[in-house]
This record gives structure tokens, sequence and C-alpha cells, in this order.
């Protein structure tokens, strides 16, 4: 009985003391209230305020560098980058990857755009070792260039320097009448170029379609007789201030025009540059005079 | 006998005379574009040792002999570099005195999205080897 007593007595005094502890515990928040006008005294509320508001900032930036993370190239970065991986994707097709005499492309054309008064403009010329394309400006980044020529096309006709630029400046003025881009450009491409896609995929289907653009227009469609009379007429205004150029320009049409309708290989060329004939026609003067 | 030993003395007297260059630290370079390659012979065209991508820190060497100037550029172009264990030679308008702003850094994740393999970089460093580059200015 005693033992049992004792028990008792124990168990009663230990849950006595759990009780008051707790109560101690709850004892401490409600504390908190009372002493809250000390510690605003203290300004110890308006310092953990400011702790809090750090840490919040620290946060947010965290959180935004982890977005950052995942942006796609804006308009000022995309192109050029995508007309490379193009040319990476279309290394074999293409044949750019070998040894040519050097043509001193960069020195000749940076001073036939600096004749014509066409300053800051950056370019890159690769040269393809392939008939399958003749010469083309792909889509780059503003004030960018990014030309292809072709060394079998340029052996055929026997270009010259200022021959090759002439071609290479009508392609220059073709960017910068953003036909290929307008052409290239769809809904799913302007959803991705400039935007974040955090917590999404790249949605990689829509730069396989683009590739796809890429390849139709340069090997197959080319740009359409509007385009083409607007390039032309463009290139009548600039070039006539220089007569010589000028003729030049007329005769190298010619030679095209020449080529394309007697060699098999480049009969693709009045379907993607229609047509040399046809730009004759355009920048001949008119006979009658009133 | 003697004539023997005075046939391999003279075979390999020489040899001392003839001392390598040391190869020295010039300065540590940064690599410009997306890719690139360090190459074997100051050629473009000269096959590649590595393939390297924007931001890579390349040392570029000198040479010095035992007699006379220290040499630190090979031609006005190309120069003299070490990238890991590979010694070769870069074009000098591809390196970059301050860590270059690179494209892979800014869009990190939409270019791993791409995958590219092996062979694509290979290409991709390859290009630039190939690229003619240009630009007008005002007179």
């Amino acid at each position: 009985m005693k033992k049992m007593i004792m028990i008792l007595f124990i168990l009663g005094s230990a849950s006595f003391l759990f009780a008051e502890d707790k109560d101690t515990k709850k004892g401490s928040h409600l504390n908190f209230d009372s002493i809250k006008s000390v510690l605003k005294n203290d300004f110890l509320t308006e310092e953990a305020r400011k702790n809090r508001a750090g840490e919040l900032e620290k946060n947010e930036a965290a959180r935004k560098k982890k977005e950052g993370l995942y942006n796609a190239p804006d308009r000022s970065d995309f192109w050029t980058f995508f007309s490379e991986y193009w040319l990476v994707k279309n290394a074999t097709i293409l044949k750019w990857d070998f040894e040519k005499p050097d043509y001193a492309l960069d020195d000749s054309f940076k001073y036939f755009l600096e004749k014509l008064g066409f300053y800051e403009k950056r370019f890159r010329i690769l040269m393809v070792n392939t008939p399958n394309i003749t010469h083309f400006a792909l889509p780059a980044n503003p004030n960018e260039y990014v030309f292809i020529i072709s060394v079998p096309f340029i052996r055929t006709l026997d270009l010259t320097k200022l021959e090759i630029s002439l071609l290479l400046f009508e392609d220059m003025l073709r960017a910068d009448n953003g036909y290929f881009v307008k052409a290239v450009s769809t809904d799913e491409l302007r959803e991705l170029i400039g935007k974040n896609f955090y917590g999404k995929k790249v949605n990689l289907k829509t730069l396989k379609n683009l590739e796809k653009k890429y390849d139709e227009i340069i090997f197959d469609k080319g740009f359409n007789f509007q385009q083409q009379f607007a390039i032309t007429k463009k290139m009548d205004h600039i070039l006539k201030t220089d007569l010589q150029l000028w003729n030049l320009y007329y005769k190298m049409l010619q030679k095209v025009d020449d080529l394309v309708k007697s060699n098999v290989l480049y009969t693709k060329y009045n379907q993607i540059y229609p047509s040399p004939e046809l730009q004759m026609n355009w920048l001949r003067p008119k006979k009658t005079i009133r | 006998m003697i004539k023997r030993w005075l046939m391999i003395f003279a075979l390999l007297g020489p040899l001392p005379l003839r001392a390598a260059p040391k190869k020295e630290i010039l300065r540590v370079a940064y690599f410009r574009p997306i890719f690139g390659h360090v190459h074997r012979n100051p050629s473009r065209y000269s096959s590649s040792l590595t393939t390297i991508s924007c931001g890579h820190p390349i040392k570029v060497l000198k040479l010095v002999p035992a007699k006379g100037r220290p040499v630190t550029v090979f031609n006005k172009v190309w120069h003299f570099v070490k990238v890991g264990p590979y010694e070769g030679y870069i074009d000098g308008k591809y390196l970059k005195e301050k860590k270059p702003n690179c494209f892979q850094d800014r869009y990190p994740k939409y270019f791993d999205a791409l995958e590219l393999d092996l062979t694509e970089l290979y290409y991709w460093g390859r290009l630039y080897d190939q690229y003619v580059f240009g630009k007008s200015r005002v007179k």
C-alpha cells in the first residue's frame, strides 16, 4: 500500500512539473507581447524588420538569377547564333571546311562598302566548296552580316573581287530588307526569342522547324519577283552614282544569266534569284524619250 | 678502338650546344569565339590539338633562347599558347585580355538544350578558322 502511495505521489509530481513547464513555455510567448514596447524602444523590431527585408531581397535576387539561366537569346543575339548553328549542322553538305586561296575579300568588300558610304558594317564571309548554293546572306544580329559564297561559282564565272563584292552587296540589301527573317519567322519562334522558359523545356521542335525553313529558302524557294525587283531597283539607285560600278553590275548579271542558261549545275539559280535576265530588263533604261 | 671513341664523341659532342629555348608564360588570355581550336602549326588549316570554348583561359607563351632575345610571337597573327597539356597556336584576334561575355554564359540552359555533340563542337571551331572577317569604318 505504501508503495502504491509512493508511485502515485511520484507520478503526480511529475505531471505537475510537466504542466508547469508547458505553462512557462506558453508564458514566454505571451510575455513577448508584454515586452513588445520595450523591444520597440530598443529598435529591435525595426532591426528584425530590416533583416527580414534583406533576406527577402536576397531570396528574390537568387530567384531572379536562377530564372535568368533559362533566358532564350533575344533578337540581338539570336540570329547570328542560329545561322552558325545551321552552318555547323550542314557542314557536310555545304563543304566549307576546305583549303582555299586567300581571295582577300575582307579588304575588297570593306573598301567597296566604304566607297559607297556604308560604314560600321560588320561582316563575316564563309566560302563553300559546292555549287548547290551560290551566294547568300544568312540572318544575323543587327549591323552584322553572315555571307556565304561558293568557290566553284566564283571560279566558273571567273568573278573579280569587285564582282564578288557586288554580289555580296546585293545580298546585304536583301538582309537589310529582312526578307529571309520574315520568311522563316513563325508565331512559335516569336514565342521563343527573348523569352524565359523557367520551369519548361526549350521547344526544340521550333528550332528543328526553323532549320527546315532555312533549308527551304536557301536550297529551293529563294526570293520572289517583287523582292528581286525591289532589290534590283535599289542596286540601280545606289550604283548609278558610280557608272563604272553600274556597268560592271549589269555585265555581271549578263555573265550569271549566260551561266544559268548553259550550265546544268546552276539551273536552280533562277528559282532562288528570279532572274538575272529580268533584272537586266529592269535595269535597262527605257528607249523612248518624251 | 681510340678511333671509335673519337667517332662517338664527335657525334655526341655538338648535342648540348643545341639547347632548346625555354618556354615562359607571357600572360593569360581568354578565348573569345563560341568554339575554336588550338592548332598544331600556325595556320588556319593546320590540324587541331584540342577544341576549346569561349572564356577558356589560355597561357600565352614566349620562347627564351639560351642566347639572343626572347621570342613572343611567331608572326603577327599567331600566338604560341599552352592549353592544358597541349602547346599549339591560336589566332591572336580570338584572344582577349579580360574574360569575354560568352553566349554560353548568357544563355546557359538554352545552349545546353541544343545538346551539341563532339563533331558539332569541332565543326563550330572550324567555322571560326574558315571565316573571313571584316568591318567597314568611317574614314
